[in-house]
């Protein structure tokens, strides 16, 4: 079992604070979500736990398994176990999905034994056929071209490829069709099991109707400002998020308010 | 892959070996009219042949060096030895090639390339081809593949025909030169509407210090014709700087298709000043495909002129400047005729202080209606002593016709690393695939064994470039 | 080094007709003795040295008749300098902003009250005088223009109008000089007609320098409209301090032969260019013109747009040029040249030029030379407007970059009728 702590998180971007003491404790096993309003610091959160450059730790702590991950650089926090399905993902001409893939996963193996291109392939087609990627997706250039869907399915396909730790998965759901979210979820769901956790980002309590988390974080103004169990992203979907905000007598202003 | 060594691509210049060979003939340093006369005296060559070299070597004394581009001052033209005889026949059989010049073509891996992929192959050794082989098909169907200097002997008619008629000895200074003191070269006929899908490839290699090298390449792909022609180069490390002053000329008649295929790796010791330049008539399509890996100093910017109405020029083109190294190299596409249409796509890198720039040119000339030309040049610059420009020229002189053109310099996107580093590829790897992703349409376009070697050579090159 | 005036009769005697300073004279003669180890500047693909280009006839105060502004409309402006020639005509609101502290004067004003000021920028920050051949006959043969000067912390809202209208009623030469100089932290609008009256056969030299200091913001708007029989030599320079800002908006108009040098030194870090030009050829005209931006401080960003549209027989070259200098780190030079052929027997040139030296920056080009888009085209006919019309129509759109940034709708207005009228002329020659 592994554990992830994220300790009186701040952060900043281009000197502008957006994280402001974000505590919260996750173990494998288990799913976490986080659910907020627009421009509460969500993906700031993930960026700054994987390590984007452009986001500054301002003050405090992100340990795997009680060691400070903060000073490691990115590729080294992702074989240590971490792992991020991006809103954004990059695209990179010239690189196929497949050459790309066994290049991470030959990352986290000696140099003498990588893994054998027929192994290869067969998980890559098992994976794909899970989460009903056609063939050729596997020799297209790194994202170059995809779709809003395509691309979200092919951040799914690399995490259960990779099988890290933790996977934070930032809006996984945002622009997916119903027909996608069920597949999507169903590789989440797929990974599963006691050595895998993973901490979910989303708007909507929709995602969760397919993947049950464990434990949901309401985050706002750049703090977790309440948790619960899945009745609370119910809760937040029958009433807003200004209710929750109301209730707990918070200062903040959702970025949809008229001043 | 075995052949893949044939390049010479890999490694720490691993074809910087030099092998001691006694030459059989040498004209010595520095040039005057009567070397000329040696030279081609000890080819046997016709008058005309003679006379060209003479007045070809007049406009040389003439003309001034270029006024453009990387500086060559420290070349110094009278400190070149420009002609050098190591064999005294050309050899039919690989084991008649004189064994201390086998020994150097066995570590580059010719034979066996030949064996197992092309329709032929040539090896250039100093001056002169010393091993020349074809598939005996190619021979029934009338394919004419030898070096220039047996050509000109035995297909006078032809060579007259098209010999320094696209690149005339008054083009430049480096052009005079080679038509003054050519020697050897490539020679291709392939007659009317055979097509042939295997390459045929040549080799050149300069092994002596200071030596020049002036192959002279002919191609002739007669009307309907196809020819895929693939050459390499390679030069051992020397602290004297030699000069490759090359003139390749290449006519593609009507309806027919010429791929031409480049890598050049010399040794940083190199200047590679070369001319290159192909027409196409009326439906002919004419390809460059072209690699600079090496060379202190190279200026190559290989041309279609788009003669007839149609005709189709491209030019696909990788360079990579390492340490001391100036690349300046680019394509011009000279649309001559109605409905003919080019593309160029560079893609150029730098790291280590190397200096990679673009200078092309496309143009449109009065009769072009209807052409259309897209251009498309990227670089990457992978550390702060490494810098490129980008010098396209258009010109137009027709309102119906349409060019697009685009190019981008930057570092290695920051993005792109952060994503594939947060898959845990480490910045090394990362930056590398970046590398090989870029150069991928070019790679993609090589034989297979050129591919793998290009690979290897750019991991070599991309090696400790973290940190 | 000490100048000897006696050797110049024509200088000297110019300079105590209108009584210029003594290191002014003193810069002229200077410029005069440098010309000739000086040579013309070289453009790339552009051709014109063989042009009547160089200024050469005596320096020679004359006055121009008046009434030569009754064929010119002028339009109305809160802040207005006409000048005719070597006289100014007009001047209107000047004295408003003279209470901010601002000092908008012409040339012989501006070395009359002003000496210290003027030497201070004249051809030392964007320009030097011996840089070439015509920067050194400028500052020798210079006989009018405009000092413009904001100081620090002011903000000019609207923008002054000027015009600059070429007497070519005589064979005169026409060297103009403006100097726009913004202190820290000001705001300056300005908007300048450049025009020409009678039709002889003449040559102008006009430079622009424009001063632009820290966290100042210049909006540079012209309108160029040079006659027939004029070969003008151009030259739009900016200098930038740390974070100041110039949007320049260039319209070039011009019926005559020219070479416009349009150049901005991103000097100060976070600093920033913004080139915007037009350009329609016709006739048998020759316009070459070279735009560069070169990023030097950090954090820089230069932009360049060019937009041509060529007919008849004419000529144009875009040559668009950024240059990144090493240690411009976190630099941006992109360029956009684009040009449209309405003609078989006219010529054009796009060349997008990068030259870059240092390696975290971007850079880009994108030129690219066609027909009047024909989706476009289709749309407008299938409204019914004639082919020419919808073809006119298209043709404003893709001018429209620089339309939009003209800071008075009248001007606006002025520069689409003579967009229309060149397009017209053009389509009629063809």
């Amino acid at each position: 079992m592994s554990t992830l702590e994220i300790k009186d998180l701040h952060v900043s971007i281009e000197g502008k604070n957006i994280l402001k003491g974000v505590n919260l404790t996750m173990k494998t096993g288990e799913i976490h979500a986080i659910m907020g309003p627009n421009g509460t610091g969500k993906s700031t959160l993930s960026e700054a736990i994987m390590g984007h450059p452009a986001y500054k730790v301002t003050k405090g702590e992100v340990l795997l398994n009680g060691e400070n991950i903060l000073d490691l650089p990115v590729d080294e926090r992702a074989r240590a176990g971490l792992f991020l399905a991006m809103q954004y993902p990059a695209e990179i001409p010239g690189v196929t999905n497949a050459e790309f893939i066994r290049g991470a996963i030959n990352a986290r193996r000696p140099e003498d034994d990588a893994i054998s291109i027929k192994n290869f392939l067969k998980q890559l087609d098992e994976t794909m056929s899970v989460l009903d990627m056609t063939e050729e997706m596997a020799d297209r250039y790194l994202n170059e071209g995809f779709s809003g869907g395509e691309k979200k399915r092919n951040e799914i396909l690399q995490l259960m490829m990779i099988k890290p730790k933790f996977a934070i998965l930032d809006e996984i759901d945002s622009g997916l069709d119903i027909d996608a979210l069920k597949v999507v979820s169903r590789g989440v769901n797929k990974m599963r099991g006691p050595e895998f956790g993973s901490l979910i980002i989303t708007h909507y309590q929709r995602l969760l109707n397919y993947i049950v988390p464990d434990v949901v974080h309401v985050m706002m103004g750049g703090r977790i400002v309440e948790q619960g169990g899945p009745e609370l992203a119910k809760r937040l979907e029958d009433e807003g998020y200004a209710g929750i905000r109301d209730e707990l007598g918070l200062d903040i202003k959702l970025v949809d308010e008229d001043a | 892959m075995a052949d893949a060594s044939m390049l010479g691509l890999g490694g720490e210049y691993k074809y910087g070996f030099k092998d001691d060979i006694q030459p059989i003939l040498t004209t010595g340093e520095g040039l005057n009219e009567e070397i000329v006369r040696q030279i081609s005296a000890a080819k046997n060559e016709p008058d005309w042949m003679l006379d060209f070299r003479l007045k070809s070597f007049r406009r040389y004394e003439q003309m001034e060096m270029p006024d453009f581009g990387p500086d060559l001052t420290t070349l110094d033209l009278n400190h070149i030895n420009y002609f050098r005889r190591d064999s005294d026949k050309i050899a039919r059989n690989w084991e008649d090639v004189p064994e201390d010049i086998k020994k150097t073509f066995d570590r580059l891996g010719v034979p066996e390339a030949e064996r197992k992929y092309l329709a032929g192959s040539s090896a250039q050794y100093e001056s002169e081809v010393v091993y020349h082989n074809m598939r005996e098909d190619f021979e029934k169907l009338g394919i004419v593949f030898m070096d220039t200097d047996s050509a000109v002997q035995q297909y006078p008619e032809l060579v007259k025909k098209y010999f320094g008629k696209l690149i005339p000895p008054s083009d430049n200074k480096f052009a005079a030169l080679n038509s003054a003191v050519w020697s050897g070269g490539t020679f291709i006929y392939v007659p009317k509407g055979v097509r042939t899908e295997v390459p045929i490839q040549s080799y050149f290699r300069i092994n002596a210090g200071n030596s020049g090298q002036f192959e002279r390449t002919l191609i002739i792909v007669d009307e309907g014709a196809s020819v895929n022609y693939v050459e390499g180069c390679t030069a051992p490390n020397y602290s004297e700087d030699s000069l490759h002053a090359a003139v390749v000329e290449v006519n593609v008649l009507k309806n027919a298709y010429c791929r031409y295929t480049t890598i050049q790796n010399w040794s940083d010791n190199v200047y590679s000043l070369e001319t290159k330049r192909a027409q196409a008539l009326e439906n002919g399509t004419m390809e460059w495909v072209d690699g600079n890996l090496g060379s202190k100093v190279t200026m190559k910017y290989p041309s279609v002129y788009m003669n007839g109405e149609g005709a189709r020029g491209t030019m696909l083109s990788i360079a990579f400047a390492g340490k001391d190294i100036v690349s300046d190299t680019g394509a011009r596409m000279i649309h001559n005729a109605k409905n003919t249409s080019s593309s160029i796509v560079s893609k150029s890198l730098c790291k280590d202080g190397g200096r990679v720039d673009y200078r092309g040119k496309v143009r449109f000339g009065r009769t072009s209606d209807g052409s259309f030309s897209h251009v498309e040049c990227d670089t990457i610059i992978l550390d702060e002593k490494s810098a490129s420009d980008t010098i396209p020229f258009n010109e137009i002189k027709n309102g119906n016709v349409s060019m697009e053109h685009e190019a981008k310099v930057s570092k290695i996107s920051e993005e792109q690393l952060y994503y594939l580093m947060s898959r845990g590829i480490t910045e090394e790897k990362a930056t590398e695939m970046i590398i090989m992703g870029f150069v991928e349409p070019f790679t993609k376009e090589l034989p297979m064994e050129y591919a793998v070697e290009l690979n290897r050579l750019i991991e070599y090159q991309m090696e400790g470039s973290v940190g | 080094m000490t100048v000897e005036f006696e050797s110049y009769p024509e200088i000297k005697s110019y300079a105590e007709s209108v009584a210029e300073p003594k290191w002014f004279t003193e810069m002229r003669i200077k410029a005069l003795e440098a010309q000739p180890a000086l040579e013309l500047p070289n453009f790339e693909k552009i051709r014109y040295q063989r042009w009547p280009i160089q200024v050469k006839k005596a320096l020679k105060k004359f006055s121009s008749d008046s009434d030569l502004l009754e064929e010119l409309d002028i339009e109305e402006a809160k802040y207005l300098v006409v000048q005719l020639g070597q006289d100014t005509v007009r001047e209107k609101g000047l004295t408003e902003l003279e209470e901010q502290g601002v000092i908008i004067c012409d040339w012989q004003t501006a070395l009359e009250q002003h000496s210290d000021l003027v030497q201070k920028y004249f051809m030392q920050k964007a320009v030097k005088y011996d840089e070439d051949l015509l920067t050194a006959q400028h500052v020798a043969n210079l006989t009018s223009g405009l000092f413009v000067y904001v100081p620090k912390n002011t903000v000019v809202k609207e923008p002054l109008t000027t015009y600059f209208v070429q007497d070519a009623t005589t064979k005169a030469d026409y060297v103009h000089h403006v100097i726009i100089v913004t202190e820290k932290n000001s705001e300056f609008s300005y908007l300048e007609n450049l025009t020409t009256v009678g039709s002889e056969k003449t040559t102008a030299n006009i430079i622009v320098e424009v001063i632009a200091g820290t966290d100042s913001h210049v909006k540079f708007a012209s309108v160029d409209r040079l006659g027939t029989n004029t070969t003008t030599y151009l030259n739009r320079r900016g200098h930038l301090e740390d974070n100041a800002k110039i949007d320049w908006s260039m319209g070039m108009m011009n019926d005559g032969n020219i070479v416009g040098d349009f150049d901005s030194d991103l000097v100060g870090n976070g600093s920033h260019s913004e080139v915007k030009v037009v350009a329609i050829s016709t006739g048998k005209q020759v316009q070459g013109i070279d735009t560069r931006v070169t990023n030097i401080g950090r954090h820089t960003i230069g932009h360049i747009l060019q937009h041509g549209v060529i007919l008849s027989r004419s000529t144009l070259t875009f040559n668009g040029i950024g240059h990144i200098i090493k240690g411009a780190k976190g630099s941006d030079a992109q360029q956009e040249s684009r040009v449209l052929m309405l003609s078989t027997k006219a010529k054009g040139d796009a060349n997008p030029i990068l030259l870059i030296d240092d390696n975290d920056v971007t850079a880009g080009h994108a030129a690219s030379v066609g027909r009047v888009n024909q989706e476009q085209l289709y749309y407008l006919m299938s409204r019914g407007l004639p082919k020419k019309v919808a073809e006119r129509l298209v043709i404003r759109g893709f001018l429209g970059p620089v339309l939009a940034a003209i800071p008075s709708k009248k001007i606006e207005e002025q520069l689409k009728v003579t967009i229309e009228r060149k397009l017209v002329d053009g389509q009629t020659d063809e």
